[in-house]
């Protein structure tokens, strides 16, 4: 595998190798939390920390934990961030933590952490696992912003809660986006657009 | 030493490392987390009472509850709850929280908002949906006005208010019958709980039928603006 | 790749989903039966409903030809803006329309008929789902007030939204699902003959059955669909009928309601979204009888029939797979060679 700069490592996670839009990854949250703009932001900052702090200490350990026990020992680090950023969450960012709701702990099992621990984290260094956590992290984010402001937009009418294209707009707004089927069709939607992209 | 040992002392570490990170974190995010859920409980309040200068989250009767001080948890959680609200010390009204069974998409959590004299005439300041499965855009229309308005400073009669298909004097809303009946007979069953039970408790001071404050308590119930829990 | 499947299939004689063969000829002039057929409907809804209807129609089917060229144009997906299926998708939206329906949401409509339902999954001949109930699906969960609001039959003038409220009332599925069934002004003629609210092609079931004979007679459908459907639905109201009470309406009353009868001939008989096979049709047809049966009674939604179609259709390739074809069901078994 050839060598990648420390500036592709940061930058694969956002484009060529976009966790939820390429690999397809996390696709649970990013239905059901982005119903807005605001959402996604907070989602995505939950995982960017998660994800890189995550990556960083078991890229520490890997030499130190032993393959049997693997999975037991990611979940159990990844879980302690998770919860971290929960209580931190609830104490400081009352609004965010209320709207995400069983979203937060659920990070948990959100593959993309997982699968970036099993997959990259466990056999690079520190600063390479660093920098992939947050690409990745970033990559993901972007994604779901971008899903929870389309669906905020069409479906409530609002950006980050204003009215951005009047109220006109917002009072004929199409319910459907911010329901689940709504959810599906912008996320294929963005898919195959991501995919032409790519084809070219 | 035999690598069975290894993983046993390797998770061991591990576990032991988080749960003493996280033991720290929990610590210093104790107290903020304590008050925002009060303030979350308090601004739900505030929406629907007339002023008051108590804590009506230190004055809760949870109706029914068959041991006050139990820990309320999601069994209370179906209990109606009574807060009060006083100024200088007399009541000037109080929110009742109840579980409608029969909403559209299944029960409802209505918090009613209600001012006046227990003994006397009680009027309906507001209301919420604290957890809801009605439909938006239609159901949820039940919560703005025209409907809201014929209940502002509405005086809740003795007699349980009903809609006009059901021969009462409550306009519902076309199209969303059912969730115009969940507001009338919320109204209605709200009114009649203050009446009974806000008669009871003195400022400050713990009654039997209210959960010591502080525990886990029904207020908490996140008040949710027309979001619907899937 | 390996040449067994995980089940022990062959790999080199695996069969796709249907549809296989496409005969594109007689695409024309089925369509064109089709649109005979529905005829009568459209007259009647214009009857009942004057200019609204009449609007509806017009931005239903222009709406549906402009997106199915741009989508002819720009994604090359197999067909020809002449082979007239965009029409008859135009035309059966609109009779899945309340007649008061906003020009934009009609337009919305067409978008999701045929790009979202027709084209994105390959064209014509390759949808999984009946593109003109896809649409009216959509349009419910996205607007679900004006979707449900209900024109009273005779007004024939364009209405503006300030009077809207004085000249709308409950469908009599409606008011079933409220249980004020009592409170129905419509006779049981009313209903067949088309005195009542609902969309335009709900309204008169005489005319629609009289399309759906026309089609049967040009064989452009076959009787399976249409014969279980009303069947199973008849068979399970006419049960909770006897053991359960008149508030639950007549079988009668449910054939005549709602869009059962333009789903039974029009909607669930699409060759491309219903099974192969005689076998699979019949199962098709009871399944969407349970299914509208079940959401009118029990369900939700006043009306069942659109959700119906819409889950057989995801269930028709797997009819597919288990009845068996002329093509075969799979590799037989090794102990049959030996």
């Amino acid at each position: 595998m050839s060598e990648r700069t420390a500036l592709q490592e940061l930058g694969k996670g956002v484009w060529a190798e976009n966790p939820l839009l390429v690999m397809v990854l996390g696709m649970c949250p990013s239905l059901a939390v982005t119903t807005t703009l605001a959402n996604g932001l907070g989602m995505g900052a939950a995982v960017i920390f998660v994800l890189t702090c995550s990556n960083v200490v078991i890229s520490m350990l890997r030499r130190v934990i032993p393959s049997a026990v693997r999975i037991p020992a990611f979940i159990v680090v990844i879980a302690s961030f998770v919860t971290m950023v929960d209580l931190v969450m609830e104490g400081f960012l009352p609004d965010l933590h209320r709207s995400l709701g069983v979203f937060i702990p659920l990070i948990v099992v959100n593959c993309i952490i997982l699968a970036r621990a099993e997959a990259f984290a466990s056999k690079n260094s520190v600063w390479k696992s660093a920098l992939d956590g947050i690409g990745m992290g970033v990559g993901f984010t972007l994604a779901i912003t971008v899903l929870g402001g389309i669906r905020e937009l069409l479906g409530n009418g609002t950006l980050l809660g204003m009215p951005v294209l009047g109220r006109g707009f917002q009072a004929h707004a199409a319910l459907v986006m911010i329901l689940p089927p709504g959810g599906f069709l912008t996320l294929g939607l963005l898919m195959a657009a991501m995919q032409a992209r790519k084809g070219r | 030493m035999p690598k069975e040992l290894r993983y046993v002392v390797v998770l061991t570490l591990i576990a032991g490392g988080s749960a003493g990170l996280l033991a720290l974190v929990h610590d210093a995010t104790r107290e903020p987390i304590a008050a925002s859920r009060k303030a979350r409980t308090l601004q739900a309040l505030q929406a629907v009472l007339p002023e008051f200068d108590n804590v009506p989250t230190d004055e809760r009767v949870v109706v029914g509850a068959a041991d006050p001080s139990a820990p309320t948890d999601s069994e209370a959680n179906r209990l109606p709850v009574v807060f009060m609200a006083r100024k200088g010390g007399q009541v000037t009204g109080g929110a009742v929280q109840v579980i409608h069974p029969r909403g559209y998409g299944g029960p409802v959590k209505v918090l009613v908002g209600l001012e006046g004299d227990p003994a006397g005439t009680v009027r309906v300041r507001g209301y919420r949906f604290l957890e809801h499965k009605e439909t938006p855009g239609l159901g949820t229309k039940a919560l703005e006005p025209p409907f809201a308005r014929q209940f502002e400073g509405f005086e809740v009669p003795r007699e349980p208010l009903k809609v006009k298909k059901d021969g009462g004097t409550v306009d519902a809303i076309t199209g969303a019958t059912i969730t115009s009946r969940v507001v009338a007979e919320s109204i209605s069953e709200a009114a009649r709980l203050f009446r009974e039970h806000g008669g009871r408790g003195t400022p400050g001071a713990g009654t039997p039928g209210t959960a010591p404050a502080g525990q886990a308590d029904p207020g908490q119930q996140d008040p949710v603006p027309g979001g619907g829990h899937e | 790749m390996s040449e067994t499947t995980s089940t022990g299939e062959d790999r080199r004689l695996f069969v796709g989903p249907s549809p296989h063969l496409r005969d594109r000829d007689s695409i024309p002039s089925v369509m064109r039966w089709v649109v005979l057929a529905l005829l009568p409907a459209v007259a009647v809804s214009l009857w009942f409903f004057g200019l609204e209807a009449a609007r509806v129609h017009v931005i239903a089917v222009a709406g549906c030809l402009a997106v199915e060229w741009a989508c002819l144009r720009w994604l090359r997906t197999p067909g020809s803006i002449r082979d007239g299926s965009a029409l008859v998708t135009g035309l059966l939206l609109a009779m899945n329309l309340p007649p008061t329906t906003p020009w934009w949401m009609i337009l919305v409509g067409s978008v999701v008929a045929i790009f979202l339902a027709k084209h994105v999954f390959g064209g014509l001949g390759s949808n999984l789902f009946n593109p003109a109930l896809t649409a009216r699906v959509f349009l419910l969960v996205a607007w679900p007030a004006q979707m449900t609001t209900w024109l009273r039959p005779g007004v024939r003038g364009l209405v503006d939204a300030a009077t809207l409220d004085t000249m709308t009332g409950a469908t009599p599925l409606g008011l079933l699902k409220e249980g004020r069934l009592s409170e129905i002004a419509a006779s049981s003629m009313d209903l067949f003959v088309g005195q009542v609210g609902g969309s335009l092609g709900e309204v008169s079931a005489a005319a629609l059955l009289l399309g759906g004979l026309v089609l049967l007679a040009r064989r452009v459908i076959t009787w399976e669909i249409p014969a279980t459907f009303l069947g199973t639905v008849v068979a399970v109201t006419g049960a909770v009928w006897v053991f359960g009470g008149p508030q639950h309406g007549t079988p009668w009353f449910h054939l005549v309601s709602g869009g059962l009868m333009l789903g039974a001939f029009f909607m669930a008989t699409d060759m491309v979204t219903s099974p192969m096979t005689f076998r699979g049709r019949l199962i098709f047809g009871v399944g969407c009888g349970l299914l509208t049966a079940v959401i009118r009674l029990w369900g939700g939604y006043p009306e069942g029939v659109s959700f119906a179609i819409l889950l057989m259709n995801a269930v028709t390739p797997l009819i597919d797979r288990m009845v068996p074809t002329p093509f075969g069901r799979g590799v037989p078994k090794a102990k049959e060679a030996a």
